[in-house]
């Protein structure tokens, strides 16, 4: 993991000081003549060597702290922590309302292949994979936050059920895309299954096809759709983007959006660092819940 | 005493109508000492600093509610009155300002205000990097009493109350009220209506009413939150949800269904901005007047405001915008004739035609259904131009280090006086080459300052009409169109109006229940 992120450190350095664009001028505004933007860019300290830049940069972390916001004089590491809930919560939402809706959807689709209720669900994952993250979001907005009122508009609420209520909009967008992906992986995997030969030898023996699908063919089919969420959830940590804009969200991945836009250095250095640490975390969890379910991996 | 209960009932139903009665005659102040409604206001902008000096749009409109100056521009944006200030005498030699402070003002904190504080925040708004440029001709600012505050120019200087109503003149505490400028801003201290709250960065900033301020009744809210919401769908749909009182700059494309939809109200408001399509004059073929103009000539103005601000905006023809003190609508700015932009591109170097490159922002809207818009025009002038996008930040430093050849920029004045921008944009001095086009005409520039240092307004009037009428001519910029500033809210909300200088005062809003 040392290795990993230190190799990552590099990489988002060098990335985030070749971007044209000065963060001097972000904060000057419309005003920055050259003269001022040259005095910013001292008391920002971007004005020194790059290998003494990183080197700071590197220093922070071993001290705990990713460093200072140059917009708004904000330590990093505040920043990124303030809107962790929100974001775990989104995150956490949308993959458990993606799992509730996969799964039964998944066993339906496989308990008889070819029929009607198959070709139905195999049609979801097209659909679901041909909406725009946007579109989806603004008509849930539009119809159970408007037309309907049940849920809010956008926000993120200061109470625990307020939040629930906030983030449920947001995190059946998340699950409506990523729920097709789960249903074409595990659908194909319980087909797989129910054609091999342990399970005619279960049917043969009278064990009921509830039991089958349970106890046989799911925990078999789930190792492989683990490993599809996991790179998924990885995914999805860097792009929430899109669900924080539409529903009005401060999450780390607007913070990052905003970041970049304004030359914010340090903390785009802090979110893409902190990203990678989540990356690491779930692959290394994914990892952990496959060897879990396979007796035939084993962590060494 | 014995009384019956009858009689306490009758007792009872007395004080009760006398009270009634006594309400009812109060002084309305009595009736806004407890400030009500919590406003909600969405926007797509972050707020970012409480430094004036520092201040952008995104955080001059929150500071405002905070600070206050010694002048302050008028509600329809056109003139100054005094504030902070209560008046002002000058010298025989036009050089030393003499003003009498408000005695009745303090501090949310409960301190009065007194000229000490006053000469802090000056000498530290003149040092500032930012918009330090505004005062560049003030020499000294004195204290001789708590309430007279003195200040010397270094020469005679028409602008100097318009710069002294300038956000970036707010008055703080003298010496920060003894923490650092970071610990400051972090809690900033100011007389204005409203105090601060919490800011969270990348969501909202609220500030709750200043019980101490000095407007007696004001304000009305009892809080006022800047909540900040990127997507222009989700800002509308917050607004009609009732999750937002006021939706700040909804896009153009919006406003018919705005109006039409029930308890929103759209407020269409004359703005002094400009937005214009700025040459490199350092571009041999730019450097040549009537290709300029031959360009200025070619763009559809009416097709700007139709397509990009549905019909909104109105071309414009001067550099300065209507609404801008000694703005001249007689100025002759290039307006769409296709035939005179052919001649004028007949009278250059280059009458076989020519190709240049347009540099706008990619991602805005604006820019490119503009850009397109000019580039079919030119098309038909013999003019093929290539359009660049790049993103906001490198768009501005590339025109900043004039490595561009043509570019879209705009404009919003920030105080009442022209000067500021004809300073800063126009003349070679004011730091950017004006206005980074490397654009230098020296009568333009002998008038422009022949209007800052004279204070007879028809001398100064007789300047900048010059300046306006020289620069059209000249077609150192095209000058495109003058946009609106656009807000909705719903009708829970009175009292709310943006002046010409994109600026909003809060204690005058109220918001039903």
């Amino acid at each position: 993991m040392i290795p990993v992120l230190f190799g990552i450190s590099i990489a988002v350095f060098a990335i985030v000081h070749s971007i044209p664009g000065d963060p001097a001028d972000v904060l000057l505004g419309q005003n920055a003549t050259p003269a001022k933007i040259k005095i910013i860019n001292h008391q920002l300290g971007i004005d020194r060597p790059l290998i003494i830049q990183y080197f700071n940069f590197v220093s922070d972390i071993f001290h705990g702290s990713l460093g200072i916001s140059f917009y708004n004089h904000e330590p990093v590491f505040s920043l990124i922590l303030a809107r962790l809930p929100m974001t775990g919560m989104l995150l956490t939402g949308g993959v458990l309302l993606s799992i509730l809706i996969a799964l039964p959807l998944s066993i339906l689709a496989a308990s008889k292949r070819g029929a009607l209720r198959d070709q139905v669900v195999r049609a979801i994952p097209i659909i679901g994979l041909g909406m725009p993250q946007v579109w989806v979001g603004v008509m849930l907005i539009l119809l159970f936050g408007l037309k309907f009122q049940i849920f809010p508009v956008s926000g993120f609420g200061d109470t625990f059920p307020e939040r629930l209520r906030s983030i449920f909009l947001p995190s059946l967008t998340i699950a409506i895309l990523l729920s097709p992906i789960l249903i074409r992986s595990l659908r194909a995997s319980m087909l797989e299954i129910l054609d091999s030969d342990y399970v005619l030898t279960a049917r043969s023996k009278g064990i009921s096809t509830a039991r089958i699908t349970r106890v046989h063919v799911l925990r078999n089919a789930i190792i492989a759709s683990v490993t599809v969420l996991g790179i998924n959830i990885a995914y999805l940590v860097g792009s929430m983007v899109v669900v924080e804009r539409v529903f009005a969200m401060a999450g780390t991945g607007s913070l990052m959006v905003d970041s970049i836009a304004r030359r914010d250095y340090p903390i785009v250095q802090g979110v893409t660092l902190y990203f990678a640490v989540v990356v690491v975390i779930v692959s290394l969890i994914t990892d952990l819940i496959h060897a879990a379910l396979d007796p035939r991996v084993v962590l060494k | 005493m014995v009384t019956s209960k009858k009689s306490r009932r009758a007792l009872a139903l007395a004080a009760v109508v006398v009270g009634s009665l006594v309400a009812s005659i109060l002084p309305a102040s009595a009736d806004n000492a407890a400030p009500k409604g919590d406003l909600v206001l969405v926007r797509n902008q972050d707020f970012a600093t409480f430094d004036p000096d520092l201040a952008q749009n995104d955080s001059i409109f929150p500071q405002q509610q905070i600070y206050e100056g010694l002048y302050r521009a008028s509600t329809d944006g056109t003139k100054i009155e005094p504030w902070l200030a209560k008046s002002y005498t000058t010298s025989a030699n036009g050089l030393t300002w003499t003003f009498k402070l408000r005695t009745d003002v303090k501090f949310s904190d409960g301190t009065p205000l007194t000229s000490g504080d006053v000469k802090f925040s000056i000498d530290r708004a003149t040092k500032g990097d930012g918009w330090g440029f505004l005062n560049t001709a003030i020499a000294s600012v004195d204290a001789p009493a708590a309430d007279t505050v003195v200040i010397t120019t270094k020469f005679k200087w028409a602008p100097l109350l318009a710069d002294l109503a300038s956000f970036s003149n707010s008055i703080m505490k003298k010496d920060f009220g003894g923490v650092t400028a970071a610990e400051y801003f972090k809690a900033p201290i100011g007389t204005g209506p409203f105090m601060f709250d919490h800011w969270t960065p990348g969501t909202e900033l609220k500030l709750v009413a200043n019980k101490k301020y000095w407007q007696p009744g004001k304000p009305y809210l009892n809080s006022v939150t800047w909540k900040y919401v990127v997507d222009d769908n989700t800002r509308e749909f917050m607004l009609k949800g009732g999750q937002a009182d006021i939706n700040e700059e909804p896009p153009a494309a919006t406003i018919k269904s705005l109006q039409a939809s029930p308890n929103i109200k759209v407020g269409i408001f004359p703005a002094a901005a400009s937005n214009f399509l700025a040459f490199n004059h350092k571009v041999p073929a730019l450097s040549d007047v009537h290709v300029r103009r031959a360009i200025s000539y070619a763009i559809d103005r009416a097709a700007i405001s139709k397509v990009v601000f549905s019909g909104l905006a109105t071309p414009s023809n001067s550099f300065l915008a209507p609404g801008v003190q000694f703005y001249d609508k007689t100025t002759p700015g290039q307006q769409f004739d296709l035939k005179k932009a052919a001649a004028e591109l007949k009278m250059s170097k280059y009458a076989k035609g020519l190709k240049l490159d347009l540099l706008i922002r990619g991602g805005n809207k604006t820019h490119e259904a503009t850009a397109s818009i000019v580039q079919a025009a030119l098309k038909k002038i013999g003019v093929t131009m290539t359009i660049t996008a790049q993103e906001p930040s490198v768009q501005r430093a590339t025109q900043k280090k004039m490595e561009y050849q043509m570019t879209l920029t705009a404009w919003t004045m920030d105080i009442v006086d022209p000067d500021e921008l004809l300073t800063f944009g126009l003349t070679p001095d004011g730091g950017t080459h004006a206005y980074f086009t490397n654009y230098n005409n020296a009568a333009v520039n002998a008038a422009v300052v022949k209007g800052q240092t004279n204070v007879d307004p028809k001398v100064r009037q007789a300047a900048y009409s010059f300046v306006q009428k020289q620069t059209a001519e000249d077609a150192f910029m095209a000058f495109t169109v003058n946009p609106p500033y656009l807000y909705a809210w719903t009708n829970k909300i009175t009292g709310f109006y943006v002046n010409p200088l994109y600026t909003y005062r809060m204690e005058d809003v109220k918001k039903a229940s």
